[in-house]
């Protein structure tokens, strides 16, 4: 079976076209697909296809399991039944990149955050990924829960804002922001580490904790968490747009308003 | 087993690693393929992974560049445990120590959750008897001051009868059916067009005027007194605030809403309906306080079957919180052909005279 090829297009927003060759299948999340060329067959499956010694039930279960891990409970396979090659996009979600990776050149394992997968040639399961660290779980800003890729061959996540890769060399070692860590291989050691002093946790503005990450292997690390996004487009949203005194005045007057009418309620109530 | 398996990283080796065979040979750790050597104290081991469960050994190579090597099987760590030389060997309880505290960790939240879960089972099996204890842990005069404050209210509507021919009558038959009991009891008639008497915590007891009317005989009297005075000696009105303010606890810290936890405890302050196991409960201690008392106790199924007759319950069986009479009624028919008392005559009294009480015959305000 030729391998698949792949082209990675837009600046900031990307999506991700990828050329079947004759008999070849890629498997995409649900919802992800942009266009694709006629010829394409698409076939809805259970979790990411693949089967369970425990029949229907067992499917379910791993489909459920997947599901925990932010993806859909069903996904697509798009296979190129033709003899000549055709192509299928998918686009990233959000305000996302995508980066392909070669599961092959890192070991056939990657961990990735809840969400990151995209699309994937056949045979790559997505499993789910238990935090056993409490410390790790509750202060690394993955969450518990993340995503075990394996398999063969290419596959595509997407994060926001930026992504930059970097080799960690045996015993390297990167503190990176929690939240901005997207994916890595399972050689890298995950740790938390106390951002050291009170002031810094408080008027930093980095938490009180840092993602400790110690080679050997290669991560993956995003800009713009979506969280950060997110607070950031909140507040925007908040202040009517305008960023000047008289957009956080407004703000003022509301919380005034509602702290008044509280007052006012307690005193009509004893 | 004369080697162990492993993943050797490096800076000129592939990202993904490659695998190799290790032997320790007199303190040296050597791998043929690339070739290496390297003493073994200069090895210091790491526990790592995303899984926090893998076996590291890091040394600086020959050009000071870093190496590290990662084990790869159970069976090629329990080999290195036991078989690896001294200076690596003090680096293994570190290993051992970080296993044991993960699942120490997730081992205590485990039987905590088990526990709360556990506890949760036992409160809720064992709900009767947390009431009882809580209810005994009230104190008999802050029971009367509970039951005074419902009746200061009831005052206050001004239907309520102290004296007279009626009440004293009301007053004899309760303390004959009250022999041995710590309650101070009180007993009032309230001049009400309804066939019911109820009792507030503390011993206070309350007839309506209209079951006075609608008694035949002074036995059926006594035998609705005897129900009442086990709501009262069995604490079911205070288990049954104990109840709805536990309740409206729980709503509080659930919704956070004060004001639909006090509707809930005004609600049951207002409506003194009990439960039909309470009921039965009272139905069954009654029946025995009678024959203690020796009153004649086919009382109490002439008069529940007279209260079944009565119009006045607007809602349906099922929808009221009134036990099913029918039911009452069978469940006593049975238990006074098991008990039967030769000893028990019928109360004597001027029954009509009692009814004719002027007192009782105001009219409702």
């Amino acid at each position: 079976m030729a391998s698949i090829s792949y082209q990675i297009q837009g600046s900031d927003l990307q999506y991700v076209e990828v050329l079947l060759p004759p008999n070849a299948t890629v498997i995409g999340e649900q919802g992800a697909m942009m266009y694709m060329d006629g010829q394409i067959k698409v076939n809805t499956v259970l979790g990411d296809g693949s089967s369970s010694t425990f029949g229907v039930v067992g499917r379910f279960f791993k489909a459920l399991k997947r599901s925990l891990t932010g993806e859909s409970l069903f996904s697509s396979r798009y296979s190129n039944p033709t003899q000549t090659p055709q192509r299928v996009a998918f686009a990233a979600p959000s305000i996302s990149k995508i980066v392909a990776i070669n599961l092959d050149e890192i070991g056939g394992e990657l961990i990735c955050q809840k969400g990151a997968y995209l699309a994937g040639e056949e045979g790559i399961t997505v499993k789910l990924a238990f935090q056993k660290r409490l410390r790790v779980g509750f202060f690394g800003g993955e969450g518990f829960i993340m995503q075990r890729i394996s398999g063969k061959g290419l596959v595509f996540i997407n994060a926001t804002g930026a992504l930059a890769e970097m080799v960690l060399a045996p015993m390297q070692n990167l503190q990176v922001d929690s939240g901005c860590l997207v994916a890595l291989s399972p050689s890298v050691t995950y740790e938390i580490k106390y951002a050291g002093k009170i002031k810094t946790a408080l008027f930093g503005g980095e938490g009180l904790f840092y993602a400790n990450l110690i080679g050997p292997g290669k991560i993956w690390m995003q800009s713009l968490p979506e969280r950060r996004l997110s607070v950031e487009l909140m507040k925007m949203s908040m202040l009517g747009g305008s960023k000047g005194f008289g957009g956080k005045l407004y703000l003022l007057v509301i919380i005034a308003v509602v702290i008044i009418s509280f007052l006012s309620e307690i005193n009509k109530n004893s | 087993m004369q080697s162990f398996r492993a993943i050797l990283y490096g800076a000129d080796l592939p990202l993904a690693g490659v695998n190799v065979e290790v032997r320790f040979n007199s303190g040296f750790l050597t791998i043929k393929n690339p070739s290496i050597s390297i003493y073994a104290d200069k090895i210091t081991m790491t526990v790592g992974g995303f899984e926090h469960n893998e076996f590291y050994l890091h040394w600086l190579g020959d050009a000071e560049q870093p190496m590290s090597l990662k084990l790869v099987g159970k069976e090629d760590i329990d080999w290195l445990t036991k078989n690896a030389p001294a200076p690596l060997n003090l680096q293994f309880n570190q290993w051992h120590k970080r296993q044991r505290s993960i699942k120490a960790v997730w081992g205590s939240l485990m039987t905590a959750a088990l526990v709360c879960v556990l506890s949760l089972g036992m409160f809720w099996w064992h709900y009767d008897d947390v009431l009882v204890w809580l209810a005994h842990r009230v104190s008999l005069s802050q029971e009367e001051a509970l039951g005074k404050s419902i009746l200061s209210q009831l005052e206050s509507e001004g239907d309520l009868i102290k004296q007279g021919l009626a009440v004293e009558t009301v007053q004899t038959i309760g303390k004959q059916l009250t022999a041995n009991t710590h309650y101070h009891y009180q007993w009032l008639i309230k001049n009400d067009k309804t066939v019911n008497a109820f009792a507030l915590p503390g011993g206070i007891i309350v007839v309506h005027s209209e079951l006075i009317a609608k008694a035949e005989t002074p036995d059926e009297l006594a035998a609705v007194l005897a129900h009442e005075v086990q709501h009262v000696e069995r604490q079911h009105a205070l288990k049954n605030m104990i109840n709805s303010f536990g309740w409206a606890v729980t709503l509080v810290l659930v919704l956070g809403d004060v004001n639909t936890a006090t509707a809930v405890i005004v609600h049951q302050l207002g409506n003194m309906v009990f439960s039909r196991d309470v009921e039965d409960e009272a139905d069954r201690l009654g029946l025995q306080a009678l024959i203690n008392a020796k009153i004649k106790p086919e009382g109490m199924a002439s008069m529940l079957k007279k209260l079944a007759k009565e119009p006045g319950v607007d809602l349906p069986e099922w929808l009221s919180s009134h036990p099913d009479i029918q039911q009452r009624i069978k469940t006593i028919e049975t238990l006074l052909a098991e008990k039967t008392c030769t000893e028990c005559k019928p109360l004597v009294f001027d029954w009509k005279k009692i009814q004719q009480d002027k007192l009782l015959q105001k009219p409702v305000s």
